[in-house]
């Protein structure tokens, strides 16, 4: 025991923090230098390479640099496309050396398009050999595809004019496409690493237990995949209530992603057969009816996409995810707020550039508990005007208001409020609110009541 | 034009049935690989709509099994698959057959139309 007490001083006295060297991610480094040292003796297109791989931060400025490769001088325009394998969506960039721009595109299209490619002979292409394809690319364009550890990447130079390529330039690039895989892949698995550590580091600090980290083996104390030693202890007031809420919400969406493609396809028939017999119905009022069928089945369509959008974890949100997360809390909240008005509306002016770091799943969990608190105490009056106002700050620091006209909480009633099990209603089980305070804490945020006139009014805050 | 349409789910069976009929194609159905299978080897068809998930057998095994009728070039043309599911090793394998793959629900109906209705197939 003794032991150990020293260790977790040791442990604060050191100041040990988790770093990504403790963790072994997915990097072929060894492997790759190696392959890379092997070609870049003699080679001068390696030289180039290894210099510019070592000044780039990531893939797409890679890219730019490569404009001044020697035999690219007329070549205006680099296509990068990107997938990171087991991911629905690639992108696609296209880099010039004044411009740069990106579009996201379906998994299926990048597939196609690589197998194309991977597929032609010369590498070489003309407007009509990729027809079919939503690939703007001006001209003939040379392309070479590469199958990397974690990603598919296809390179696609090209002039911009419609003249074929010169044998100079098909050499440089075939010169270039021969030697450069390992230099993508370790960009892009620096880049990968960067993010996944993000990933672990949030993890960690939203685990409910406290880490302890020591340079030394002591008992009870597992190893990194580095030199340091981990222990996991429970903290003392952990929330029983709080950890199968987190289960469940995550239960949850796996189960809508199995609905999702469950459901997707006897939906896609009542569609189509909707479709056809509003088209064959003569009878007005059947038809009508059948067009009301059509449209219930494209919102049925639309929901299933969007819940599973809903239970889909970010890190980063954009102004336009968090309008969409609040307006799909008010689908989702529909049952229970059938007769009451709800409206969103930002605060202010809108910074469009605003990213707010959150956990998404977590966020739109504490807009649900708010609205659905609102509804349910809206519902045990008898108002006819009842409403529900979510506005939100959508620039730094954040804020996200939720006020309703009900019967709102007096200050003895305040105190209580986010004390689990403590409810004024009826069905209520006291753990909404709750779960929504030690969610906003574990975003770095708070909840608090407004006192004010009338009705209710909570204000989450984050990043203060 | 003469259209195989296999697919296990009715309404979107027999919903595709329509609109190809609508646009003058001669329709058969079948709702499992197997009955497509003696379909495809028995009658001439000049495009065959084929579902992956069925319910007895893939798609895929229905190529296969045409692959004792059509040549590789042959099967490219005759078939459209048409899948709810497509990851990456099913586009995969798709793609080694050269075939066209629409993903359902179709994004836009007149052009999964006009692709099953091509002369040539996947161009």
């Amino acid at each position: 025991m003794e032991n150990q007490g020293d260790t977790s001083n040791k442990t604060s006295a050191a100041g040990l923090r988790i770093a990504a060297d403790d963790f072994r991610l997915p990097l072929n480094y060894q492997k790759l230098k190696k392959q890379i040292s092997h070609t870049s003796s003699f080679s001068k297109t390696s030289n180039f390479l290894n210099q510019k791989s070592q000044v780039c931060d990531d893939a797409i400025e890679f890219c730019e640099e490569l404009l001044s490769y020697d035999g690219f001088q007329t070549f205006r325009t680099v296509h990068f496309f990107i997938h990171e394998k087991g991911k629905s969506f690639a992108s696609k960039y296209e880099i010039s050396k004044s411009a740069f721009s990106s579009k996201e595109l379906h998994v299926n299209e990048f597939n196609q398009l690589f197998q194309a490619i991977k597929k032609s002979k010369n590498r070489s292409f003309g407007q009509e050999a990729l027809k079919g394809f939503t690939f703007d690319i001006l001209g003939t364009f040379l392309a070479r595809e590469f199958s990397l550890g974690n990603h598919n990447i296809i390179l696609v130079v090209s002039r911009n004019d419609f003249l074929s390529q010169t044998n100079i330039e098909k050499k440089a690039f075939s010169e270039l496409s021969k030697v450069i895989a390992p230099y993508f892949e370790i960009i892009l698995d620096k880049e990968l690493q960067i993010q996944q550590f993000r990933h672990i580091k949030l993890a960690y600090e939203h685990l409910p237990y406290k880490v302890l980290l020591s340079q030394d083996k002591s008992p009870n104390f597992k190893k990194l995949p580095s030199a340091k030693y981990f222990k996991l202890e429970a903290l003392e007031s952990l929330d029983k209530a709080d950890i199968f809420h987190q289960e469940r919400i995550g239960l949850l969406g796996e189960l809508l992603n199995t609905l999702k493609h469950e459901l997707s396809n006897p939906l896609f028939g009542l569609q189509l057969s909707a479709e056809i017999l509003c088209h064959e119905i003569e009878d007005e009022d059947s038809r009508i009816f059948m067009e009301e069928i059509a449209s219930s089945i494209r919102r049925s369509q639309s929901i299933i996409s969007n819940f599973t959008e809903f239970y889909t974890t970010s890190e980063s949100l954009k102004s336009r995810d968090i309008e969409r997360m609040v307006h799909e809390v008010f689908t989702l909240t529909k049952s229970q707020s059938r007769n009451i008005l709800k409206t969103f509306e930002t605060i202010g002016e809108k910074d469009e550039g605003f990213i707010l770091e959150a956990n998404s799943v977590w966020l739109a969990q504490i807009i649900f508990n708010l609205v659905v608190n609102s509804a349910q105490a809206l519902n045990q009056t008898d108002a006819t005007d009842a409403k529900i106002l979510v506005r939100a700050k959508l620039r730094h620091p954040f804020e996200l208001h939720v006020i309703d006209n009900g019967p709102g909480a007096d200050e003895e009633e305040v105190q209580k409020i986010f004390r689990p099990f403590y409810t004024t209603k009826e069905k209520g089980t006291g753990l909404g609110l709750a779960i929504s305070q030690s969610l906003a804490a574990k975003l770095g945020g708070k909840i608090e009541y407004i006192a004010q006139g009338q009705g209710a009014h909570f204000v989450l805050r984050l990043g203060t | 034009m003469k259209i195989l349409v296999v697919e296990d789910e009715i309404l979107i069976q027999k919903s595709l049935q329509i609109f190809l009929q609508k646009r003058g194609a001669e329709v058969d159905v079948s709702s499992n690989g197997k009955g497509a299978i003696e379909m495809i080897l028995n009658k001439e068809y000049d495009r065959v709509v084929c579902d992956l998930m069925l319910q007895d057998i893939t798609g895929f095994d229905v190529i296969e099994e045409a692959k004792s009728k059509y040549t590789l070039e042959e099967i490219s043309k005759l078939f459209v698959i048409i899948t709810a599911y497509s990851s990456e090793q099913v586009l995969e394998k798709a793609s080694t057959y050269n075939c066209e793959v629409l993903n359902k629900p179709f994004s836009d109906m007149q052009e999964a139309l006009d692709i099953m209705m091509s002369k040539k197939g996947k161009a």
